[in-house]
């Protein structure tokens, strides 16, 4: 005891202090390092380099040719594809991105509401999809939603007579938006649910029995003042997600109805930038597509970001 | 040797299972719903085995069946003889598959529990400014910078080998961003202070503290990539012995209405080891839990 204190009394402060930052600081400096590499590489400079030929010219080949704005005036006047594929992806957002969070959110509360071999039981059946992979996943809908009388939808309404000839679900396009859409919502359960699962399990038990003690009367008060207010960061996690999901929807729309689909009723912009970028190779309008979508989500998660902090500090 | 403190911490386990304020009659409703939900959830996999177990007579019948007559295990015998005709063994493409996939899970999750650790905890500068960025970057899913990654992996000579297959899981944002959120939420800056004072290097720490204290969300984070991983199909590799064993099974499973049988097949093959991951980490994740609060 004596000798530590007469040690650090003899030291002059700023050398001691020096040392103590070098002991703590380089450490946590060190333990980021390989990320920091890792994400300055393949993440940083792609997103920076997907900035750069936004303003240019690019066939893959070429130097790219710098033509400024040329490739957003040419996304917002004359291209009537991208606005089609513009529509379509905010109506997709707007279904999937909120389902991805509020049905996940309530689906993990009310299983964790459960007992335990229910629970496992549940929490794997919601997950089901997921764990198939989009592509496999798509396989199975495709038995279902085939556009012949042997798809088991169209079966099915023609043996209860509600309908006479089958209807083509993946190639009308009258119909091919309320096919995604339905199979987009069957996989709404994604790593936001396991989120919240984790985050539900993680919640202080103390807390509701506080509130029974101070007369909480039932299940939906218990989830508005104890629960919610705790799941802060895993809302958070799960909004952040499903809004990176919602406003890339594509993978199932090329799954179920082709790329393009008729008359582009399920184009969506991340189909738009594959078919320029990979099709025509027109690698800087692709970019430009890109940064159209990175700047509707970012609009959409400060906009989010700021209503669940209201939330979280109103209770 | 009975440790009485085990017991005791066992009692007070069971004792705040129990709760207050639960309906009888809402329970019922809770899993009526879910019974509901579930079995919507159930049926493409369902569908799937059986699937894979028609013959191909079955396709054909109308109205079409939810259930097989004569199962068969033609499908699978189809996928393996097709397998067995490729110039490249079939035990490759399995290797290939497991390699990567345990390269990335591993690598994947280390580096990003080490990033996590100093994010959440670390009072260094410049930590708030990369969580920030971190968070920025959830949103830039991998799919929409492919091609400038493909670029900039090129010139690193990394197209065509295991690692073009990894990086962009290894490049991620979203196991970091998963891990820090649960160290800053669930570990009290007091053990750490503790530790510290014990004289804990920051290494120690991490590995002897933190992350057995983040099981849950190392669980988590193994049951999110695990499925991204196993089932890549790997843009960035041409050479047919570098393939993985899904990129060859979606090659077979293209083959319209005489395949379906196969491709349903493939289907199950690749989402089998999957759902065992789940589930073995799904028990952990409940056991760890039962754990994890120290007060």
């Amino acid at each position: 005891m004596f000798e530590s204190s007469a040690k650090t009394k003899r030291k002059p402060m700023s050398a001691a202090r020096k040392r103590e930052i070098f002991k703590n600081w380089v450490p946590m400096y060190v333990m980021l390092l390989p990320f920091l590499i890792l994400y300055f590489l393949f993440m940083f400079l792609p997103i920076m380099g997907g900035a750069v030929l936004s303003l240019t010219d690019f066939n893959g080949l070429q130097f790219p040719a710098f033509v400024g704005t040329g490739n957003f005036s040419r996304l917002f006047l004359r291209d009537p594809v991208f606005l089609i594929a513009l529509r379509n992806t905010l109506f997709l957002a707007l279904i999937t991105g909120p389902s991805g969070v509020i049905i996940s959110f309530l689906v993990a509360w009310l299983i964790r509401e459960l007992h335990r071999p229910l629970r496992l039981v549940f929490a794997t059946l919601m997950y089901l999809p997921a764990l198939t992979g989009a592509a496999t996943f798509a396989t199975v809908m495709r038995f279902i939603f085939a556009a012949d009388s042997h798809g088991l939808i169209n079966s099915f309404l023609m043996r209860t007579n509600i309908l006479i000839d089958p209807i083509n679900w993946v190639g009308d396009a009258n119909w091919t938006m309320t096919t995604v859409v339905i199979v987009s919502l069957w996989t709404s359960f994604g790593i936001g649910f396991l989120a919240f699962m984790a985050g539900l399990a993680k919640l202080d038990k103390a807390y509701y029995e506080a509130a029974a003690i101070d007369g909480m009367r039932n299940r939906m008060q218990e989830l508005y003042y104890v629960t919610l207010p705790q799941m802060g960061p895993q809302l958070l996690f799960g909004a952040v997600m499903s809004i990176a999901g919602a406003f890339t929807v594509g993978l199932i729309s090329e799954q179920m109805t082709g790329n393009p689909s008729v008359a582009y009723s399920t184009h969506t912009l991340m189909l738009h930038m594959q078919e320029v970028g990979t099709q025509r190779f027109e690698m800087g309008y692709a970019a430009a597509v890109s940064i159209v979508m990175f700047v509707m989500m970012q609009i959409t998660w400060s906009l989010i970001k700021r209503m669940l902090k209201r939330f979280n500090a109103g209770n | 040797m009975v440790n009485p403190f085990k017991l005791i911490g066992r009692y007070r386990r069971i004792k705040r299972e129990v709760r207050f304020s639960r309906s009888t009659g809402g329970t019922i409703g809770i899993i009526i719903f879910l019974l509901f939900l579930g079995t919507l959830m159930f049926v493409p996999f369902y569908l799937m085995i059986v699937n894979s177990l028609k013959p191909i007579d079955e396709f054909f019948y109308w109205p079409p069946r939810l259930y097989v007559i004569n199962p068969t295990t033609n499908s699978f015998r189809v996928v393996f003889r097709i397998l067995d005709t490729w110039m490249v063994p079939f035990s490759r493409f399995i290797f290939n598959s497991v390699f990567v996939t345990t390269m990335g899970m591993v690598l994947g999750i280390c580096i990003a529990a080490l990033a996590a650790y100093p994010l959440a905890k670390a009072k260094v500068p410049g930590m708030k400014f990369i969580t920030a960025v971190v968070v920025g970057t959830l949103l830039f899913s991998n799919s929409s910078t492919d091609f400038v990654r493909f670029i900039i992996m090129s010139q690193f000579g990394m197209i065509d080998t295991y690692w073009a297959l990894i990086i962009p899981t290894l490049s991620g944002v979203v196991l970091v961003f998963l891990l820090r959120q649960f160290i800053e939420a669930t570990i009290p800056d007091e053990i750490l202070e503790a530790a510290r004072i014990d004289g804990g290097s920051e290494f120690a720490i991490l590995f002897q503290i933190v992350i057995p204290m983040i099981k849950p969300a190392v669980m988590t984070a193994v049951v999110v990539t695990f499925p991204v991983l196993w089932s890549t199909h790997g843009s960035g590799v041409y050479s047919e012995n570098l393939r993985t064993l899904p990129s060859v099974l979606a090659q077979i499973g293209l083959g319209g209405t005489a395949m379906q049988g196969p491709a349903a097949a493939v289907g199950v093959i690749i989402m089998v080891p999957s759902l065992f991951i789940f589930l073995y980490s799904q028990r952990s994740l409940m056991q760890t839990m039962s754990y994890s609060g120290i007060k």
